[in-house]
């Protein structure tokens, strides 16, 4: 194997190791993250001739790390330990007092949890990993349209989760609303 | 203090609050000596027997098809006739530029959107609006966009009930107003001019996602397409290229004419996707509805049925059965000077 490999190769590991830790520390129970770090770098060196130059090799390593902790999580469900761990981690999480004063963010974890998992991965990218709504549709794998979709869904859910409920109306007072069923084609809903 | 949903969410980084696991130098170094000492595997090779074999079977079935399909190599499909027809009148469009400094693509738009309600009161539904959306866009990646939603409706009457059951609760929507920051070069608006405008190449670099990233296959092809023809500032020449390519797309269903949700007539055409949720059906369409005189992408909208379409004896598809599920529909594209401005709307088609 060429030093210049290993040499291009020991570059992009020292600037992507914190990006890529962090991206899987937010996805899979803390003691498992190293394994699935190393996972992540150990493809990036068997197929180092695929990655492309920067800055779309952090994408590329980001959509390795996807593939890598929905392996991780899928082999670990199936093993049981998963389930029994984050049941163990959230009920950590709530019993534990909040050091935020703001308790909206316990809903926000909450909300964005129960996201569909395509949803919930569009929101984590864009506003826990920093990519830009291109750069995650990339890592998605989907183009920007619907990743544009997943996001919008995803940000409106989480929106009304958190938001006060607000007064409520009867139904006298919103007569738009008394007819629901689905609406035909060419006909405006 | 206020703060916007996003800026909530970006708070919530369970890294923020939680700590990152320490990244030790000691046995990070470790790891990449580990990985460095791996030996890398060599690339997968094909022997040369397996492809001799491979090139025989291919050129049989390629001359058995021709031989049982004259006419469908001979007459192009409905699809593909229509979508031939569209690209004669983009190459007669007037030339365009591309934006300079200090200059937008603006686009309005007007969409039925779905926001799902999934509060605490354990009666979650999904709520329709009608989405009203303007988009301006520089090259660099700069601009604002602003969206209001309005005139909720519930897709089923489940969603109805299920929101009865949490009190029914106000469903009013607060418009959205952001600024977007420049992008870099991966993020950055694709720069249109740049584009072949020969199909064969232009379809090699949809169908590789050497311009937007995606899955294989047919539907993501023709989404792409789509894509690109949105923005009717595209030169007339791309445009030309864009339908020659979706008409190379297999699938390709032609719907005839359709009218969208702003009472434009227009030409549909569609191909076959899985709707997004099992309780729609079983069968899905992604169309677009194109002005025939001018070629713009007028609208877009996804069908949902229990049954494929079928197709009829003159070739178009028959959609029976199918209803609307999610459609956006272009009202204004068009260069302008700054965040602000607009452009008027298209013309109705005909």
């Amino acid at each position: 194997m060429s030093d210049q490999r290993a040499t291009e190769f020991e570059r992009v590991y020292s600037l992507l190791l914190r990006d890529i830790t962090e991206y899987v520390a937010r996805r899979v129970p803390r003691d498992e993250v190293d394994d699935v770090v190393a996972k992540v770098f150990f493809v990036a060196w068997r197929r180092f001739e695929e990655v492309p130059a920067p800055p779309e090799d952090r994408l590329w390593l980001f959509g390795v790390a996807r593939r890598c902790v929905a392996h991780h999580l899928r082999s670990s469900l199936r093993q049981g330990r998963l389930r029994l761990r984050l049941v163990n981690q959230i009920t950590v999480v709530q019993i534990q007092p909040s050091q935020n004063i703001d308790h909206r963010f316990d809903l926000v974890l909450e909300a964005v949890e129960r996201l569909k998992p395509l949803d919930r991965e569009a929101l984590r990218l864009v506003l826990w990993d920093e990519l830009s709504h291109a750069e995650a549709s990339v890592v998605m794998n989907c183009s920007i349209n619907a990743f544009e979709l997943r996001y919008r869904r995803a940000r409106n859910s989480v929106r009304r989760a958190v938001e006060d409920l607000p007064p409520l109306v009867t139904r006298s007072e919103s007569p738009s609303l008394a007819n629901g069923a689905l609406f035909s084609k060419g006909q405006t809903p | 203090m206020t703060m916007t949903i996003e800026v909530l969410i970006r708070r919530a980084d369970p890294i923020d609050r939680f700590g990152v696991p320490p990244i030790d130098a000691g046995s990070s170094r470790r790891r990449l000596d580990q990985i460095l000492a791996t030996p890398v595997s060599a690339a997968k090779t094909w022997r040369p027997r397996v492809i001799a074999v491979g090139l025989v079977a291919a050129v049989a079935l390629a001359l058995l098809v021709l031989q049982i399909l004259p006419s469908s190599v001979d007459r192009p499909s409905p699809a593909a006739a229509a979508l031939n027809h569209l690209s004669r009148v983009a190459s007669k469009m007037p030339r365009t530029e591309t934006p300079g400094p200090g200059q937008y693509q603006y686009t309005k738009s007007a969409a039925v959107n779905s926001i799902e309600y999934v509060d605490l009161l354990k009666y979650p539904f999904t709520v329709n609006y009608d989405e009203q959306r303007q988009d301006w866009l520089g090259m660099d990646g700069s601009g604002r966009f602003v969206e209001t939603w309005s005139n909720p409706t519930f897709p089923t009457t489940h969603d109805r009930s299920n929101w009865l059951s949490s009190g029914s609760p106000s469903l009013t929507q607060a418009t959205v107003v952001e600024a977007i920051s420049p992008g870099t070069k991966t993020t950055a608006p694709i720069d249109l001019w740049a584009l072949p405008t020969n199909a064969a190449e232009l379809a090699r670099m949809v169908t590789s996602r050497s311009i937007e990233g995606g899955p294989p296959g047919a539907l993501e092809d023709f989404t792409q397409v789509g894509d690109l023809l949105r923005e009717t500032i595209a030169p007339p020449a791309l445009r030309v290229a864009l339908f020659k390519v979706a008409s190379s797309i297999s699938g390709v269903l032609l719907i005839g004419p359709t009218t969208d949700h702003l009472g434009r007539r227009g030409i549909g055409l569609a191909i076959a996707q899985t709707p997004s949720d099992p309780a729609q059906g079983s069968a899905g369409l992604l169309e677009f509805i194109f002005d025939p005189t001018t070629s713009a992408l007028l609208s877009e909208q996804t069908l949902a049925g229990s049954r494929p379409a079928e197709l009829s004896a003159n070739g178009t598809a028959v959609l029976t059965g199918f209803v609307v599920t999610s459609w956006t529909s272009y009202e204004a594209s068009s260069v302008v000077d700054s965040t602000t401005a607009v452009a008027p709307t298209h013309a109705s088609g005909h």
